[in-house]
């Protein structure tokens, strides 16, 4: 019986310590990770984007993930600004929410890796500022926790998301929670839209947290509205 | 038993268990928080 409780002894003091080790290693170690990976980030970031702000300036075939193609081309004069092609895991901008004070380096891809890193933008979906539904996932308790308190957001808040055409600024229009299967969120949208992700509730995968935002100012704000201004064309 | 057998035996031993507890917590961290990805 003595030795029966002192290997029941051991083993709960065991597991009790691996419980504390996990918690350390996710909430703490994570961030630590991920702070260092934010701040290279940042410096790698500023640097690209003179890059592709250069490129740009000096092509003007240069194509990115294209726009919602169901949408017709306007005809009048405002005129589509594309973004550079970024390889998957490369960061891609900068998202800024000031009323949860998040600023972070936003990268290309939604990967478990990428996602260590910072948000990360879906790459089958439009990138930010551009028309279309442009989706970006974060984690919420882990790995920096980006998007802790998305859940503060309400109707009309701001996000910005800055990237090599500039800064496009969005207006917070749709808040829900779905399953992690309800993909329809991240389907194409009339104008130029912006999906955030992250796990819901807090220190559970369960569900996703949706904030969806529609662009009301940015470089191709005057395009997406001559879009929307124009009748589709019926087929013939 | 050799002496530096055992500790050779001992290093790796812990060596592995440290490997299978990274990838444990990793497992483990997808229920705590998977990335907020949908569909993927």
């Amino acid at each position: 019986m003595k030795r029966f409780l002192r290997v029941a002894g051991f083993t709960l003091v065991g597991a009790g310590g691996l419980i504390i080790a996990f918690l350390v290693y996710q909430l703490f170690v994570t961030d630590l990770i991920n702070a260092g990976t934010q701040a290279r980030a940042s410096d790698e970031l500023a640097q690209a984007l003179v890059e592709r702000r250069v490129e740009i300036a000096t092509t003007t075939t240069t194509t990115t993930a294209p726009p919602d193609t169901s949408i017709s081309a306007p005809t009048s004069v405002a005129s589509l600004q594309t973004e550079p092609v970024v390889p998957e895991g490369e960061p891609l901008g900068r998202i800024t929410i000031n009323k949860i004070g998040l600023e972070a380096v936003l990268f290309e891809g939604v990967d478990r890796d990428t996602l260590k890193d910072g948000p990360g933008h879906m790459p089958w979906t439009p990138v930010p500022g551009q028309p279309g539904n442009a989706v970006i996932s974060g984690h919420r308790t882990t790995y920096g926790r980006p998007f802790y308190d998305l859940d503060q957001l309400v109707l009309g808040d701001r996000i910005e998301v800055e990237t090599a055409i500039g800064i496009s600024v969005y207006e917070v229009k749709v808040i829900e929670i779905v399953l992690p299967t309800d993909v329809y969120v991240t389907e194409p949208l009339p104008g130029s839209w912006l999906t955030l992700t992250t796990c819901h509730p807090r220190f559970s995968a369960a569900k996703r947290l949706v904030i969806q935002a529609e662009l009301v100012a940015g470089p191709n704000f005057d395009y997406v509205e001559t879009l929307q201004a124009e009748p589709r064309e019926e087929a013939a | 038993m050799n002496r530096w057998l055992r500790y050779a035996l001992i290093v790796i031993g812990v060596g592995v268990g440290l490997v299978a507890l990274y990838f444990l917590f990793e497992w483990a961290g997808d229920l705590l928080d998977s990335g907020g990805a949908i569909g993927v």
